[in-house]
């Protein structure tokens, strides 16, 4: 069940290329229904076991599949961000064809992603889902996207390659007879070439975490592309970056993440409270939503390199439900986009005239700042409260990033929603067909697992415990 | 017969999911009796579950939060959301329901033909269900829900006419939103150290469950005393903000752009004395922690002060009353401060019952006078609103101290702690009684005695406007009845009621000590009013002298501190970062905006006499009491 569930978007990725054009939405729609359903039946059978058989033998790659709590959550969570982008994207984007083809095309990389259990095939997958993301930023972008294009692929590309030198020097320094992962922990690098080693994975994976300094494909790469919002959502979910620390990071490296610790926090911490100071500063929305979602990866990261298992936690829950947030207030700002013709945070007064769109975006706002009661806030308490066991003042100057978010978020919300519609305005309509459901679907997501945690709980926690060893 | 607890949030929150969810089948004021009801419910669960409480309920639900709790064998488990109703939460939940119901009541006539009606109503249910929850969570975290969930609640209902008034008037509409950004963001201040406390709780002691915490007694000083100080001053700082009191207190006064009834529940009755309710519950910790104990009183001490003289000055009707909030809420961090939390949560009880009946009041005069809020176009609405004049006239005297109204027992109760402890905090809670009792004095004779000044015709407001008022009023008379000091011939009553909850402070002074202090504390409430009189009748009553009044009606300009030390530099720098992150082409630009906007910073200190110098004034006073407790503490590891 898990290669179809892996398999099925591309599969249906490459059949709407010869599908007739008024079945493309549907054939679509049907394939991301399918995957996410194939999930959910999944999760009831408790996660996919470990598959493994090889696949270049002599260079001793092999295909190895598993889903256990951390990786199957973060699948269902992109299945379901994904069936969603593409319902928003069949309502939005006239003859939608090539968008939906990529978009599924981009979910079995990042299904991949979640699901390797061997090193080369996670990099096969990782650059799988870079092809899509690009293409769409090409195809569908704004008038400034190939200097945003030139800064993703730049940035992405550069940490792949390290990211490669460092794959096969695992292998060859530890003298492991395959790229598994089992086998790979099994033979351990020590010493300083361990350290070596992460810091060239470490490279990739602060890329696409992002981590203040290599974040600034981020801002460029959502403002330019398209103003529905589904490439950003997409973009969202490719920040996988937090798991692939979380998964080979911290198994393989376990040496180097202790010492680099300090350093790594640090930084973390610093991106969550200066990307939120420059949010405040934003006047579009996207480009806002863009460095919002930097400083909550600055948090994830943050508990992703504590070590501590409280944090940790935290750490995978916030990466799971951000997604589910900031990929519905990408979509919310689409439809913003789609009213007024502008994503400007200064045109104002929606509340008026739509009030149900108008207060669904606070709602998902609010869960994005952390509101608890909303998923958002069991991730960053957790990740602060482990962060604070280790480093007190780390943990204070993330939480500065609570504040900052409450600025950012309430005041270009204020300007847009709130306050009156500008005489001679254009008539905003409210929320419409699908459109409840895109929005819905996400919100009701981040109310639940704001006040019930305990099946995302019962997925990551003993992952978590596992990889720190058994004890708490 | 008790009751299940979660029905107590559960039954607002029903009501305010099938105001937003299905808000268009209420139609006329059918959505403010589903309101009004759904209040009313958890009112009889509460009271029902109080008159069945021989010990504390203890509920637990579902798992929530990862590894905040410990079970029996001190093993690491998940953290369950519960619910826990002791005595001072029972009390707590009587006075949000009780007078929540009654302010539900009343807003169904004053809210009659706004175009979000029913939205209201959901707000209002939305904000008791956050506030039960707060008041009734076994777990700091839980309570933490509820306290940014009455932060958002509050942040809706101020920016409730976020487009005007009648969606009309966007400098109106630009004004409330920006107060009620306002409120939320320096709640969030608050809420960052709150969180810091429960973090460093956790780190002390493994678990975030209050009552598993109480229950640890002695053991709790096992940790570092300085690690015991530093927890309740970051609580502090999360009750500081919650209430409005110094340095996060100017969100409060600008609250006020709320609907009225608005104020009446949450910036008078309820949210604001959070900071108090939180105090009281952790009094297990701050029992230890007497430095911190010290910085509570103390910032008690001068809000009080800050908020009394804010008020002498003040022209609109509802500013007067929440600079009286800010100033009365000093009292009762004063009292938890100085450990007598039973005085504390008396005061907090007595003032629910007044301030609401004084901010309803006052609704029903803007109400009457079309929306004016300027005392100064009021004036002789006695004749034309008797029963609102009555009932506001107990209001004042019950605020003023005056026996037998309920603020006279409970303000005599905390002066009398402060007394015995701290003869400084003393005289500042006299001086406050006497400033007290003049502002609201001015505000008394200035709305309702002399001549009319404007043009509106004023007219009572009818039953469902009066109920809630008659019931306040009897309740604001009444209220300190049930704690009758024993030189007075009464048993303490609803001291010894919490007693099991609260530590009591012994008395230890004569009776002789205690007629002296609560003769001297009348004395000052009667000589606030009587000179309030005495320049009524010289018509020296709108202003005060011009220095004092530049002061006062800028409270101390503590905003524009703000505005010039914070904001705009903090807006300034986040340009330079937003260029650096574009890329270098603008920094030079941008490092030029900022160097700009700092010296905005400059330049304020030499903008006038008087501010500067009062500022310096509260700034000085404030690194004074820093060093003197950093001194006291030590360094801290």
């Amino acid at each position: 069940m898990i290669h179809f569930f892996i398999f099925i978007p591309m599969i249906a990725s490459l059949l709407l290329l010869a599908t007739p054009v008024r079945w493309r939405e549907e054939v679509a729609g049907f394939a991301a229904a399918l995957t996410l359903g194939l999930g959910l039946l999944m999760w009831r059978g408790g996660g996919a076991d470990l598959v493994s058989v090889p696949w270049i033998q002599a260079l001793g790659v092999t295909y190895s599949v598993a889903l256990d709590g951390v990786s199957l959550l973060l699948a269902l969570v992109t299945a379901l961000m994904t069936f969603v982008a593409i319902i928003y994207t069949a309502r939005r984007i006239p003859n939608p064809g090539t968008m939906l083809s990529l978009i599924l095309a981009m979910e079995t990389g990042l299904l991949g992603i979640y699901a390797a259990r061997d090193f080369v095939l996670f990099y096969v997958f990782f650059e799988d889902a870079l092809i899509p993301a690009l293409l769409m930023l090409a195809v569908y972008g704004k008038t400034h996207r190939m200097a945003a294009l030139i800064k993703f692929g730049a940035y992405t590309l550069l940490g792949s390659m390290l990211m490669l030198v460092s794959i096969i020097g695992v292998k060859a320094l530890g003298g492991s007879p395959t790229f598994a992962l089992a086998d790979l922990i099994a033979h351990p690098v020590t010493g300083a070439a361990q350290m070596w080693l992460y810091l060239g994975f470490l490279a990739a994976m602060a890329v696409k975490l992002p981590l203040f300094p290599l974040h600034a494909w981020l801002p460029d790469f959502h403002e330019q592309n398209h103003d529905s919002g589904v490439a950003d959502v997409m973009g969202t979910l490719y920040k996988v970056g937090a798991y692939g620390l979380f998964r080979f990071g911290m198994t393989l490296f376990p040496d180097a993440s202790l010492e680099l610790r300090p350093v790594l926090m640090s930084l973390a911490a610093f991106t969550a409270i200066y990307a939120a100071w420059i949010a405040f500063r934003q006047t579009d929305w996207k480009r806002l939503l863009a460095y919002a979602g930097l400083s909550h990866m600055g948090l994830v990261g943050l508990g992703i390199f504590s070590l501590e298992p409280t944090a940790m936690i935290g750490a995978i829950y916030l990466l799971a439900f951000q997604n589910v947030y900031t990929g519905a207030l990408f979509l919310a700002a689409g439809m913003l986009q789609e009213r007024v013709g502008s994503l400007n945070t200064k045109v104002g007064g929606l509340m008026t005239q739509a009030p149900i769109l108008s207060g669904v975006t606070m709602s998902l706002w609010f869960a994005s700042i952390a509101v608890p009661g909303l998923a958002g806030f069991i991730g960053e308490f957790s990740i602060l409260l482990g962060a604070y066991q280790i480093y007190p003042w780390l943990a204070f100057i993330a939480g500065l990033s609570t504040i900052a978010a409450a600025v950012y978020a309430l005041s270009a919300y204020q300007t847009t929603y709130w306050q009156a519609r500008p005489p001679g305005g254009v008539k905003v309509f409210d929320l419409q067909h699908t459109e409840w459901l895109v929005l819905g679907v996400p919100l009701a997501v981040c109310v639940v697992f704001g006040v019930y945690s305990a099946p995302a709980l019962n997925l990551i926690q003993p992952v978590v415990r596992a990889l720190l060893g058994g004890g708490q | 017969m008790t009751m299940p607890l979660y029905l107590l949030p559960l039954f607002p929150l029903i009501g305010f999911m099938l105001l937003i969810c299905f808000g268009r089948f209420f139609r006329g004021a059918a959505g403010g009796i589903l309101g009004s009801v759904m209040v009313g419910l958890s009112f009889i669960v509460a009271l029902v579950n109080v008159l069945n409480l021989p010990a504390p309920i203890h509920e637990v639900l579902w798992t929530w939060l990862p590894n905040m709790a410990k079970n029996a064998a001190g093993g690491t488990v998940n953290l369950p959301v519960g619910f826990y109703l002791d005595r001072l939460s029972a009390l707590m939940a009587l006075i949000i329901t009780g007078v929540g119901t009654l302010i539900h009541v009343y807003s169904i006539s004053y809210m009659h033909g706004d175009a979000r009606f029913g939205r209201f109503f959901a707000f209002l249910n939305f904000f008791v269900a956050m506030m039960l929850i707060l008041v009734m969570a076994d777990s700091y975290p839980l309570m933490f829900v509820g306290w940014e969930g009455v932060g958002t609640a509050s942040y809706l209902l101020i920016g409730f006419w976020f487009a005007g008034h009648r969606d009309g008037s966007n400098p109106e509409g630009v004004s409330n939103s920006n107060a009620a950004r306002k409120a939320f963001i320096m709640n969030r201040v608050g809420d960052l150290g709150f969180m810091l406390g429960m973090f460093l709780i956790y780190k002390a002691y493994g678990t975030l469950v209050i009552p598993d915490l109480a229950a640890m007694g002695g053991a709790l000083a096992q940790a570092q005393r300085s690690i015991i100080e530093l927890i309740c001053l970051f609580l502090l700082v999360g009750a500081v903000g919650k209430s409005g009191q110094l340095p996060l207190t100017t969100w409060l006064p600008d609250a006020m752009a709320g609907p009225t009834p608005v104020s009446a529940l949450i910036h008078a009755a309820t949210m604001v004395t959070a900071g108090v309710y939180l105090i009281a519950r952790t009094h297990f910790l701050y029992d230890l922690a007497p430095v911190a104990s010290q910085w509570v009183a103390w910032v008690g001490g001068l809000t009080a002060l800050y908020g009394a003289i804010s008020a002498l000055n003040q022209y609109d009707i509802k500013k007067i009353l929440a600079y009286s909030t800010v100033s009365q809420l000093g009292y009762m961090f004063m009292a938890v401060g100085l450990h007598a939390y039973t005085a504390g949560v008396f005061h907090l009880l007595t003032h629910a019952f007044f301030k609401a009946l004084l901010f309803l009041a006052a609704g029903a005069v803007i109400h009457a006078l079309h929306d004016e809020q300027d005392v100064r176009k009021m004036g002789g609405l006695r004749k034309s609103m008797p029963f609102t004049h009555i009932v506001s006239g107990v209001g004042v005297l019950a605020i003023s101290g005056i026996p037998i109204w309920a603020g006279f027992f409970s303000k005599d109760s905390i002066l009398t702690a402060a007394y015995e402890q701290n003869s400084a905090l003393y005289l500042i809670g006299l001086a406050v009684a006497l400033l007290t009792a003049f502002y609201m004095g001015r505000w008394y004779f200035l709305v309702w005695r002399g001549q009319y000044r404007g043009h509106a015709k004023a007219h009572e407001g009818g039953a469902v406007l009066n109920l809630p008022l008659g019931v306040l009023a009897a309740l604001a008379t009444l209220g300190g009845f049930l704690n009758i000091p024993s030189f007075l011939g009464g048993h303490h009553a609803l001291d010894s009621w919490l007693g099991n909850v609260l530590p009591v402070l012994a008395g230890e002074l004569s009776v002789g000590t205690e007629w002296g202090l609560t003769f001297v504390a009348v004395l000052a409430g009667v000589l606030g009013l009587g000179l309030a009189y005495v320049m009524y009748t010289r018509n020296q009553l709108t202003d005060a002298p011009a220095a004092l009044r530049d002061v006062s009606s800028n409270s101390l300009y503590l905003d524009a501190l703000y505005s010039n030390a914070v904001s705009i530099p903090a807006a300034g720098i986040a340009g330079v970062l937003d260029s650096m992150d574009r890329g270098v082409d603008s920094t030079i630009e941008s490092v030029g905006e900022t160097v700009g906007s700092l010296g905005r910073l400059a330049t304020f200190w030499q903008s006038g006499f008087v501010r500067s110098y009062a500022v310096s004034m509260l700034l000085g006073t404030t690194l004074i009491l820093g060093y003197w407790a950093l001194k006291l503490m030590g360094g801290l590891a």
